[in-house]
């Protein structure tokens, strides 16, 4: 830092230097102050070479109070903790990222000023306050410590969640768990209690009504006007997101093609068939192309075709750099989507990661051997054995490995193999695992059940085509 | 409050109180047979309160236009219903403001609450043929005082009620009790005195008195714009109750 000057008696306004290579100096207010690596005054701070050489600006305001922006910096401008997508009042006891540099702002109280003094942008019950927090990414949803009571009920008890640009995050969980409360509080229904909602930058506690203009939702329930038109219904939407004129029927049209709905376009909502209306449902959520797109169970009571097209449209959109939250029970959709996990339970995020990341880290593999007469006992490594009748159920980690061990252990006993059969995990079975839950034939209510796909991963699909070896559902695998 | 959003809201409310003629129509229709089956009856009443050369339109016509006015809070206050039961409330909300979507909303039921009064007014008028010692157009300014009665009042009854069939009972209850009460069945002086008591608490009672006053006695603006003014202060009683009961989060069921 070059010009570090020691706080000005007369205001005691001040940016303190806590962080960085001129921690400890103070730079004083009082007036516009610029901070850079080349700015000039008392804001220059050379001595990062993080920051951009006009980096961002405390301007102070004609009513007092001073304003936080950035001056196009190449990486940002963070006040406590969160990139600043445009200019933001300070407080005292905020903190402002810039390069390596953190500074707290001092601000004395002055009875003789009025100055509208911003809330927190970390609340109660988030991470802790007093360690600043850098974000990891631009995400266009960040979800910090969200919390939310009914009454005595905690349903969200602390989630966090980023969804970045492009990506699909599926969001999993059992009825209850808590999913469509927290997209809820993410579109703006229902109000966290406490915790931080980014949405594009745009805290949605403090700014709902501007962080909804970056969303689109589509709720569990159908939300449609059955005495207008598909193509009234579809307007309406895109007319409230502030499209108009040519524009606004352009994106009418591509929607309706996209979703199959241009024939239907003069027919009343009411009359079309269930899998229509729950196209023209998730429609309207994405008519004005909104860069966070919630959908809440979108293809509940879908027919197959209406299910197909909803997802081509969501892989479609996350291509085209739209961030999607995809609430669903249905966990072959995600494996299709090739959306990442993130799995709700008990109000919190239980697991969050890719397809692959989850299968290695939280599953593993079964290789069952059933034999003429009762199961031989073997005696191998390293693996949990069970034996039941004449099947002889063998978990690892590597379940070819395993399967080439115990072939090479059963001597005299391969003539009375009668099949063998590798078992690998499936998001399913991750599922299952981590929320503690079992198939059972009392319980066939699966999502993979119900669509007859054979409950297989996309892994264990691969697998099959490949090994010549039979493939099913798993049964026990903890 | 964003105005292109409110418009847009307010047009939508248009198409779908459009999608919905009949009631319109009926709207109109009813008052005006009511009118002109009770003008023999109101006359009757009007030479027994003392006054003369009338032919009881002079009560008959400003008395249904007010009651009828009323009618409007089942009709309006289900369009809210409505858009609960169609899943479209919440969505609502994820692209507009409350406020965008109650004042949206309501903005279109104003004009068309307005514009029945108004015709009621004119085609009593010419039809039926009203003796009036006053001027009648004066009393233009009553009919959106009272539509922001109505209007508002429904939106308390939005707030307080959780069920379709609560909005129906208490809204025709409502109705009926300010027609009587208000003295738009029959003149407030022929009513028993408790009922003469209570009445000023009542919205309709402005309307008949105001009514009353330019119709039956002759008087000014002066007369209709105290009314009116008592109707705009019921009204923003009506919105401070419904703004301290509205949740946007209840939701409401059809039954």
């Amino acid at each position: 830092m070059s010009a570090a000057v020691p706080p000005q008696a007369s205001t005691g306004e001040l940016l303190r230097v806590i962080a960085g290579p001129a921690a400890g100096a103070d730079i004083p207010l009082g007036r516009d102050v610029a901070i850079g690596r080349a700015a000039e005054g008392p804001g220059s701070l050379g001595g990062d070479e993080e920051l951009s050489r006009s980096h961002a600006r405390v301007a102070m305001l004609p009513g007092g109070g001073y304003a936080l922006e950035d001056l196009g910096s190449t990486n940002g401008t963070y006040l406590n903790g969160w990139r600043i997508p445009s200019s933001q009042l300070l407080s005292t006891g905020d903190r402002i990222q810039v390069g390596q540099t953190v500074l707290e702002v001092v601000l004395p109280p002055d009875p003789q000023r009025t100055v509208m003094r911003r809330r927190p942008v970390i609340l109660a019950g988030a991470p802790d306050a007093e360690e600043l927090r850098t974000p990891r990414s631009q995400a266009t949803l960040y979800a910090s410590g969200v919390r939310k009571s009914y009454g005595d009920l905690e349903v969200l008890k602390g989630v966090d969640l980023e969804v970045e640009p492009g990506e699909v995050a599926g969001l999993l969980g059992h009825n209850g768990a808590g999913k469509t409360t927290f997209v809820s509080c993410v579109a703006g229904l229902r109000r966290a209690d406490s915790g931080t909602v980014l949405v594009n930058g745009v805290d949605a506690t403090r700014e709902p009504l501007k962080a909804r203009r970056h969303l689109g939702i589509a709720p569990q329930d159908l939300g449609i006007y059955p005495t207008l038109t598909v193509r009234t219904n579809l307007a309406l939407f895109g007319e409230l997101g502030g499209l108009r004129g040519r524009e606004l029927a352009k994106r009418v049209e591509e929607v309706g093609e996209a979703l199959s709905l241009t024939p239907k376009f003069g027919a009343a909502a009411g009359t079309l068939s269930g899998g229509q209306q729950r196209r023209l449902h998730t429609g309207m959520a994405i008519v004005c192309k909104p860069p966070l797109l919630i959908l809440d169970e979108p293809t509940v009571g879908a027919d197959i075709r209406t299910r197909q097209e909803i997802l081509d449209l969501v892989k479609a959109l996350a291509a085209e750099g739209h961030a999607i939250c995809y609430s669903t029970h249905y966990l072959p959709e995600i494996e299709q989507l090739g959306a990442s996990v993130a799995l709700l339970q008990g109000g919190q995020i239980i697991a969050r990661g890719s397809i692959a990341e989850l299968v290695s880290k939280f599953s593993s593999q079964v290789v069952e051997l059933t034999f003429e007469g009762p199961a031989p006992e073997l005696a191998m490594r390293g693996v949990e054995i069970a034996r039941e009748d004449s099947l002889l159920r063998i978990k690892s980690t590597n379940a070819a490995e395993t399967a080439a061990a115990a072939l090479s252990q059963l001597g005299g006993h391969a003539t009375r193999l009668r099949n063998i059969e590798l078992v690998r995990p499936s998001l399913d079975s991750i599922y299952l695992t981590l929320t503690e839950q079992r198939y059972s034939s009392e319980e066939p209510g699966s999502g993979e059940e119900a669509r007859g796909d054979g409950g297989l991963s996309v892994i264990a699909r691969a697998a099959l085509q490949n090994s010549g070896v039979n493939f099913r559902r798993p049964e026990n695998l903890s | 409050m964003s105005r292109s959003r409110l418009l847009v809201i307010s047009r939508h409310q248009t198409k779908l109180l459009l999608s919905n003629p009949g009631a319109l129509v009926i709207f109109v229709i009813i008052p005006l047979l009511t009118m002109v089956i009770m003008k023999t009856t109101q006359k009757s009443a009007l030479l027994a309160g003392g006054y003369r050369h009338v032919n009881g339109a002079e009560q008959a016509v400003p008395g249904f236009t007010a009651m009828f006015a009323f009618f409007w809070l089942v009709f309006v206050g289900r369009t809210f219903f409505a858009e609960h039961a169609w899943g479209t409330w919440d969505r609502l909300q994820t692209t507009a403001s409350t406020a965008e979507v109650i004042v949206g909303k309501l903005l279109p039921s104003f004009v068309v609450i307005t514009a029945q009064m108004v015709l009621l007014f004119v085609i009593g008028d010419l039809a039926l043929g009203m003796n009036s010692k006053g001027s009648i157009a004066t009393l233009a300014i009553l009919a959106p005082a009272l539509a922001i009665c109505v209007l508002a009042l429904t939106f308390a009854l939005v707030s307080f009620c959780r069920t379709m069939n609560q909005l129906d009972a208490s809204s025709n209850l409502l109705m009926l009790v300010f027609a009587s009460l208000g003295g738009a069945l029959a003149l407030t002086t022929a009513l028993p005195q408790w009922a003469q008591t209570i009445a000023p608490a009542i919205p309709t009672h402005w309307v008949m008195r105001a009514t009353t006053d330019v119709i039956l006695k002759g008087e000014g603006l002066g007369a209709v714009l105290a009314s009116a003014a008592v109707l705009v202060a019921f009204a923003a009683g009506f919105t401070t109750l419904a703004m301290l009961r509205f949740r946007p989060t209840d939701q409401k069921q059809i039954g």
